[in-house]
């Protein structure tokens, strides 16, 4: 499936408020100034996210992963590599000493972090699309970016498309790089593409 | 089903490890689980029923009921304790002074029947062992980051030390591998630094050294405690051999494969000037026998050489007796030069320095010495050539050594380059001599002057020791003429080195100060007899001197009376002060073994007469006096031995010279 230009600008657009608002409620919860920027979207079948992130993201990477059902269905994961992950945690902490490792209160930031981020992206295209949509409890994993990209397309007769966010955390001088994706089946794409017609 | 639904009350009771409630869309209480009756202090019959926000007004002021809002607009909503602390007031369940609540992460649900929110769920886990765990640990971090920094601090601290001590630190193994070099081994050795690792430490030093090395590696290595300290000469990257005073031990900590840390001090120079101070106590030592014996010597010369010439005076004399008698007083000379020679070991062989063309004087001794031998003299010397103030004789005499050294260098014939060439000395000034690295010359201009052979050279190993009093690598040889030279030059504020060159000749450096503006000191007129006539009082504790002096003064023309020391001759000037019969002259020794000397005596002679006129004799010509008689008021000097000439010469300058 190809989006032409106009709806990439139009999905971009409707990104970029939930991205705000997701902005604003993590500066009120740490008490310091932090922006979300999303300087690029791709949009591409699942089989070839493997080419768009190998070469950005290798070994041990930390997600948030969230199911959403209703209307529209599929996955929302936040993906950061695990450096950027650690360093993220540790800008949004006040007073701690940096470590490279994560340990549980980090992972439980993030996964707040994750669940602000996605509940904005996902409730804005919910809003948009008029819908209500579900979720599931968000999930936080440390694992390597192979394996998690693997059990995307395992399993899934349907054909499913990507839609690869990347997202910039810029808080103390300090920025991070990682990436929001939306896995989503075929169908639920249209819908989400049409509704985007609309809005034009 | 209400039967079902207490079922699930009583298990979630029983089992669960949370605090979990239930409110309506209105924030209403519905369920409140037992671990919160026990935590909170709320029981389930009393929170049951009441509103949330009333219960807890606290959510309220802190924002949390915002999150009661997002569940009921169907959000899933999670609280991180990092974040938030707390959601409900609760006391903590473990005793540590730091906290005041319960730390809690927690979860708020949406409770959906179909599509809609009829109320929320809400999930409160007791983070408090978790939350001490990692207030501790971070509480260790930070111990550990102060600790590494302070021993990164330390680290650069000692690095610092290590890369700025003008010593070279050096790390071997027990088999004398090198390990590590501290930078300073660029400046001391001229090694990059790590060049050295990984190489045998033993290939750096001195075979000559190497036994005692090994020794004392050998004994720590046994002796872990102790402390090895060793001179050895290490070759530097140059190939020069650098004297290092090595200080080892065992590095603390590496007992298992024992490692020495060598700390290697550059002693060279200090070496060379302990060389140079040790041969200045030993010709020092040697110059104060040598001057006793040239005075006495010069004593008896004088008896002799004073009588011959009397005797060669007599008309009468036969000519065969004359021509024996000159040959005795040849002998004498020679004896005289053998004598000024030992007197030049004595401090003051003082050389009577005067303006010298230096190179007149290096022509006229080579053609003199080398005149007769199979050597030709080649001579490299400028026009513009600088004066130099030396003692024309003692700088001959040094001279004709090397010269004499260099024919005996070449038995098959050869030739001698001597260079003379104009230099100046800057401060600190290193000159590229194997021997001559460190020369203690201060800043200025010299006069250089380089004779060089083509014989067998010396070898490096004992060119340090050519210039030590007797060492001689001839047969036949004294070990003085180098060692004399060293000290004739000393003395004139310069220096001598050479360059071993083993195999091609050797190359003696010479260098004297220069005067770049004086000119030559006019050259000495021959001497005659000069008769006079008057009283003159000698003084002298040897009699052979006072006899042969009294009958040289007569057949001069003078009457003489003679005392045999200084209080004798104070009492005979007094008498013939008294009597209006003075002495025209008086002519004192400087030296009188337990008695009134001439310095004294002159004292009291001014006392009686200040116009007196006094001629001072010795055999030491290194006495103050000697070298600079008119600042002691004294009128004239002679030195011992001496002619009839000499005398008269002396005795008529002395008497026909006005008083100041």
């Amino acid at each position: 499936m190809i989006i032409s230009s106009e709806q990439k600008d139009s999905l971009l657009e409707l990104i970029n408020i939930g991205f705000g608002r997701a902005a604003a409620s993590l500066s009120e919860l740490t008490g310091q100034r932090v922006l979300l920027n999303v300087p690029q979207i791709v949009l591409c079948p699942m089989q070839e996210i493997q080419d768009h992130l190998k070469d950005l993201m290798q070994g041990k990477v930390a997600t948030v992963h969230q199911m959403f059902s209703g209307p529209v269905a599929g996955e929302a994961i936040l993906l950061l590599d695990y450096g950027g992950a650690v360093l993220l945690s540790g800008l949004l902490s006040e007073c701690r000493v940096p470590v490279d490792r994560l340990d549980q209160s980090d992972q439980e930031v993030l996964t707040e972090v994750g669940n602000i981020l996605l509940n904005a992206c996902l409730g804005t295209f919910g809003n948009l699309l008029d819908i209500h949509l579900s979720f599931s409890l968000p999930r936080m994993q440390v694992e390597t970016l192979d394996p998690l990209l693997e059990s995307f397309t395992i399993g899934s007769d349907s054909v499913r498309y990507a839609l690869l966010i990347l997202t910039t955390f810029s808080l103390r001088d300090s920025t991070v790089h990682g990436y929001l994706i939306l896995v989503l089946a075929l169908a639920s794409l249209d819908l989400l593409v049409q509704s985007l017609e609309r809005l034009g | 089903m209400r039967s079902g639904w207490e079922l699930i009350h009583r298990h979630l009771d029983e089992h669960l490890d949370q605090g979990v409630f239930i409110t309506d869309p209105r924030l209403q209480i519905i369920y409140w689980n037992r671990w919160l009756e026990k935590h909170s202090g709320h029981q389930a019959a009393a929170a049951v029923g009441r509103n949330l926000l009333e219960m807890f007004p606290d959510l309220a002021s802190r924002g949390k009921d915002l999150y009661y809002q997002k569940a009921l607009a169907g959000q899933m909503v999670l609280l991180a304790h990092r974040f938030h602390q707390y959601l409900l007031q609760m006391p903590p369940d473990i005793a540590n002074h730091h906290l005041v609540h319960m730390p809690q992460s927690a979860k708020i649900v949406p409770l959906m029947e179909e599509d809609q929110v009829i109320g929320t769920i809400t999930i409160i886990d007791d983070v408090s062992e978790r939350v001490v765990r990692e207030e501790e640990l971070q509480s260790h971090i930070k111990r550990l980051k102060k600790t590494e920094e302070t021993l990164r601090r330390s680290e650069a601290y000692y690095r610092s030390l290590i890369e700025n001590t003008s010593d070279i630190i050096m790390v071997i193994d027990e088999e004398g591998m090198i390990c590590f070099t501290s930078p300073s081994v660029e400046r001391v050795l001229g090694y990059f630094p790590g060049e050295l690792n990984y190489l045998q430490v033993r290939e750096l030093i001195h075979p000559e050294d190497l036994p005692k090395f090994n020794e004392v590696l050998q004994i720590l290595i046994r002796n872990p405690d102790t402390i090895f300290s060793v001179e050895a000469r290490f070759r530097g990257q140059d190939g020069s051999w650098h004297t290092l005073e090595a200080i080892g031990k065992i590095l603390p900590g590496r007992r298992e494969k024992p490692e020495v840390v060598i700390n290697c001090r550059d002693i060279t120079e200090r070496q060379q000037a302990e060389k140079e101070r040790l041969r200045i106590v030993k010709l020092e030592s040697l110059g104060i026998l040598a001057g006793g014996i040239a005075h006495d010597f010069n004593n008896i010369l004088t008896g002799i050489l004073g009588n011959l010439n009397l005797m060669v005076m007599e008309p009468s004399l036969q000519d065969a007796d004359r021509v024996r008698l000159n040959e005795a007083e040849k002998a004498c000379l020679r004896a005289q030069a053998l004598a000024q020679r030992l007197l030049t070991f004595a401090r003051g062989g003082a050389p009577v320095k005067r303006p010298t063309d230096i190179s007149k004087l290096l022509k006229e001794t080579a053609n003199l010495t080398l005149c007769g031998t199979n050597i030709k003299c080649d001579f490299f010397v400028p026009e513009a050539l600088w004066l130099v103030k030396v003692d024309e004789g003692q700088i001959n005499q040094v001279i004709n050594n090397l010269l004499i050294n260099a024919q005996q260098a070449m038995p098959a014939g050869g030739s001698i380059a001597i260079r003379a060439e104009n230099v100046v000395v800057e401060e600190d000034a290193e000159l590229p001599l194997p021997l001559g690295k460190y020369i203690p010359l201060p800043k200025g201009e010299y006069v250089k002057i380089a004779v060089a052979d083509q014989g067998e050279g010396i070898s490096p190993e004992i060119g340090d020791k050519i210039f030590d009093p007797y060492f001689t690598t001839k047969p036949q040889g004294s070990g003085l003429g180098l060692a004399t030279a060293y000290s004739i030059i000393k003395n004139h504020d310069g220096y001598i080195t050479m360059e071993p060159n083993a195999g091609q000749g050797s190359v003696f450096y010479i260098y004297l100060p220069a005067l770049k503006d004086a000119i030559p000191f006019p050259e000495e007129e021959a001497i005659e007899p000069l008769t006079g006539q008057g009283r003159i009082l000698i003084m002298d504790d040897e009699g052979i001197v006072l006899e042969v002096l009294s009958e040289m003064l007569k057949r001069l023309g003078f009457e003489v009376a003679s005392a045999r020391d200084g209080g004798e001759a104070v009492e005979i000037y007094q008498d013939a002060q008294g009597n209006g019969q003075p002495f025209a002259a008086v002519i004192l020794d400087l030296t009188v073994p337990g008695g009134l000397g001439g310095k004294e005596t002159l004292d009291f002679l001014k006392e009686i007469n200040p116009q007196v006129k006094v001629i001072v004799s010795s055999g030491y010509s290194d006495s103050p006096i000697m070298a600079d008689y008119e600042k002691y008021g004294v009128q004239g000097v002679i030195s011992k031995p001496y002619r009839l000439p000499e005398l008269s010469k002396v005795i008529h300058e002395v008497i026909t010279k006005k008083q100041n």
